[in-house]
């Protein structure tokens, strides 16, 4: 894998790690000092660049990065490129995946790892490495065969898309901590938060569902994209905002409306054969919708309203 | 190290060069009590020095909303808790027997910034100033928490209720104040004693601290070492950059008034006229030197409604501020001074010279060097706080340095009644 460092994030990097140290520093300003009486341009960036490259490099600050990467060797198999870039905040630091537009089997060349790092995390690894650990590790799932990740159209309307989104989430979060946490490179606290996680996104499943949902996830050492894609679209389907034609009716206590996206726990039930006013004024809005799918008891209140509304509005509109 | 006077700690302290003193000294006050939080300033100052590339987060000059705001993040707090583990047994003062120009606030007995060396550097020397140096992050949000109130379930801050604004006894659960900053010049500059180049200077002139370009390499010493965070870096030339105090006004060298010094772009552009910025006069200890018609000499030496921001630091600053009335003591006596309660009492209660000269604040654009006070009749009369208050409608009458009258103004607002024949017309 070829590294490429942004030389914003070198110069600050550098920065943060001479200062105070007044042998380093003065190392340091010994190779630049002679630049600042260059004219400003082209030549002296490139040579500053230079300078705190070489230092970057002699100080190993690159370390941090390269020893989580270190940590899955399908990385370096899979990965042709590696980009950090300067995040401007900690909570901004990431790591994405890039490949390459309308390639069916991309190649090492293809794929592209870009990281977002903040220049005070490569000088406090102890910080820097947990958070990113996380982050590598997805990266690490999805070029790996035995997930077989790819990308998914999520049918339905957006609170079932955002929901199933999140549950997925939340179930590859809990499979990446377990296994660092068979590692012993596992975080205790965050381990309780994503249980949390967990009773909240499977709002239907009482307690011990909801545990079993976690254990069995967080058991699990070789999880693929397809475990965890279908229980969170299964899970979507018993919460009751299931995709149209599934057999579904209403939500379960908590789950979205599919027409407002806020939760409820008062769903309608439509009759057999629903009011066709009312069914207008809803797939108008929602042309995917279908009786089914069910809708909030103010929901359907307010598409009633608008039903019986709908015939004096039309009158006026043809006068 | 050598030792200096510092006449705002009312003793010597030691610091890294030698006392010495410019012929006149930039300074200036801002009455926090009519100020509004436009940020009129800040974009004058934005608008007239730092608008190019690689100055897009400096704001040499910045209002911010205190308790809990500031530009940089918390700068004031960290330094003060940096300075606190300095003085494990309190910052305190000493009231002095017999207070004057050189210990107008009695005797600081703590350690300053530049007598609390910080922690040892990691190459084994100990730094010259106490101070720390703020992330890349922590510049990012010049205005964070604007509006914020230091009270509330959400607030951090909780420095108890305001103190009362009227004879009520009312006191407001919540409160915050704007605290308009720039570099204040000090007369003992941090950011001088921290830079390993000497390429920080004092003017020998006016007091206008400088980062000479040339000499500059961008070591950040100085942005680690100031205490009120006014040095920042930039990027893009890899130097060390500040308020420069608008030096071509202050020379006189602008084309709106040849040869006569103006008051700084910040200044001039205030339009809650809650400022006013000029030159003094000051002796080889950086005592100012009597100079009793001098509107900031009378406001911060004679009046002495006027204090220097967080003068336990030790540098002196050269900026002045008139206290918020609303806001609690204690938190005032932090930032201020032990003064900070007479002070309060004195602007609440003006007599009769502070109401003029407060009329003076931005009523020209140049640096006012005398004033003098034409008597007028008597115009009003009540009791407040238990103390008599009487307001006379003096003239008051501001020169420049030239010795041209360049304002007169009254201290009663005049009032125009509209003419009849303009009745209900434009």
């Amino acid at each position: 894998m070829k590294f490429e460092f942004d030389p914003l994030l070198i110069e600050q990097t550098v920065a943060g790690a001479i200062h105070g140290d007044r042998k380093l520093e003065a190392r340091f300003h010994r190779l630049v000092d002679p630049l600042y009486r260059m004219e400003q341009g082209p030549e002296r960036e490139k040579l500053f660049h230079q300078g705190y490259l070489a230092f970057f490099t002699k100080m190993g600050l690159e370390t941090p990065l390269t020893r989580l990467l270190l940590e899955h060797p399908i990385l370096d198999e899979r990965i042709g490129r590696c980009i950090a870039r300067r995040a401007p905040r900690v909570k901004d630091e990431t790591a994405e995946l890039l490949v390459k537009r309308e390639i069916e089997v991309p190649t090492p060349s293809d794929r592209t790892l870009r990281v977002r790092i903040s220049p005070t995390s490569l000088i406090s690894p102890d910080v820097f490495e947990p958070r990113m650990r996380r982050e590598i590790f997805h990266i690490a799932d999805m070029v790996d065969d035995r997930f077989a990740y790819r990308r998914e159209q999520i049918e339905g309307l957006p609170p079932r898309q955002n929901l199933i989104r999140d549950r997925y989430r939340v179930l590859w979060d809990v499979a990446i901590e377990g296994r660092l946490t068979r590692r012993e490179l596992g975080d205790a606290r965050l381990t309780e938060s994503l249980r949390k996680a967990v009773r909240k996104v499977f709002g239907f499943q009482d307690e011990v569902r909801a545990c079993d949902t976690f254990e069995n996830f967080f058991g699990l050492d070789k999880p693929t994209h397809g475990q965890l894609f279908e229980f969170a679209r299964s899970g979507a389907n018993e919460a009751g905002v299931g995709d149209a034609g599934e057999s579904s009716t209403g939500g379960g206590p908590g789950a979205p409306c599919p027409l407002c996206g806020f939760p409820t726990f008062d769903w309608f039930l439509f009759p057999i054969s629903p009011d066709p006013k009312t069914l207008a004024q809803i797939t108008q809005a929602h042309p995917q919708w279908t009786p089914e799918s069910g809708a909030c008891r103010q929901c359907a209140e307010i598409y009633a309203a608008h039903g019986q509304a709908a015939p004096g509005a039309a009158l006026i509109s043809n006068q | 190290m050598g030792s200096v006077y510092n006449w705002q700690i009312g003793r010597s302290m030691e610091f890294p060069h030698g006392q010495a003193s410019p012929e006149e000294q930039f300074a200036f006050v801002i009455n926090i009590n009519r100020c509004i939080g436009c940020q009129t300033c800040t974009m004058a100052c934005k608008s007239t020095w730092t608008f190019s590339k690689g100055q897009e987060h400096m704001w040499w000059t910045n209002v911010e909303t205190k308790p809990s705001g500031g530009y940089p993040k918390h700068w004031d707090v960290k330094t003060l808790d940096k300075l606190s583990e300095a003085n494990p047994e309190g910052m305190t003062w000493a009231e002095s027997e017999a207070k004057g120009r050189r210990n107008p606030y009695g005797e600081y007995q703590g350690r300053t910034i530049f007598e609390a060396p910080d922690t040892v550097a990691r190459g084994g020397s100990p730094n010259r100033v106490l101070g720390y140096l703020p992330a890349d992050e922590e510049w990012g949000s010049p205005n964070i928490f604007e509006d914020t109130p230091s009270h509330g379930p959400s607030a951090p801050m909780d420095f108890g209720k305001g103190e009362e604004l009227d004879d009520q006894g009312s006191k407001h659960k919540a409160w915050f104040f704007y605290l308009a900053r720039l570099c204040n010049h000090c007369s003992y500059p941090a950011c001088v004693a921290a830079c390993p180049r000497t390429a920080i200077y004092k003017r020998p002139e006016d007091g206008v601290v400088l980062v000479d370009q040339s000499e500059c390499r961008g070591y950040r010493k100085c942005v680690e070492a100031c205490p009120y965070k006014k040095v920042m870096y930039r990027g893009t030339t890899r130097t060390s950059e500040k308020c420069i105090a608008c030096y071509p006004r202050i020379e006189g060298n602008d084309p709106e008034a040849p040869g006569v010094p103006l008051e700084t772009r910040c200044m001039a552009a205030c339009i809650g006229q809650v400022r006013m910025q000029g030159l003094v006069k000051v002796d080889e200890d950086n005592v100012w030197i009597n100079d009793r018609y001098n509107p900031l000499y009378y406001l911060i030496h004679v009046a002495r409604v006027a204090l220097p921001l967080y003068p336990q630091f030790g540098t002196e600053p050269n900026g002045y501020y008139i206290p918020p009335r609303w806001v609690p003591i204690a938190y005032l006596e932090q930032m201020f001074g032990p003064d900070v309660e007479a002070a309060i009492a004195r602007y609440r209660n003006p007599d009769r010279e502070l109401l003029a000269v407060l009329q003076l604040f931005r009523r020209s654009n140049q640096i006012i060097a005398r004033y003098d006070i034409e008597e007028g009749p008597k115009v009003y009369e009540t009791e407040r706080f238990g103390e008599k208050f009487e307001m006379y409608n003096d003239t008051i009458i501001g020169f420049n340095r030239a010795g041209d009258e360049i304002i007169r103004t009254q201290v009663e607002e005049p009032v125009f009644v509209r003419p009849a024949k303009h009745a209900n017309s434009i």
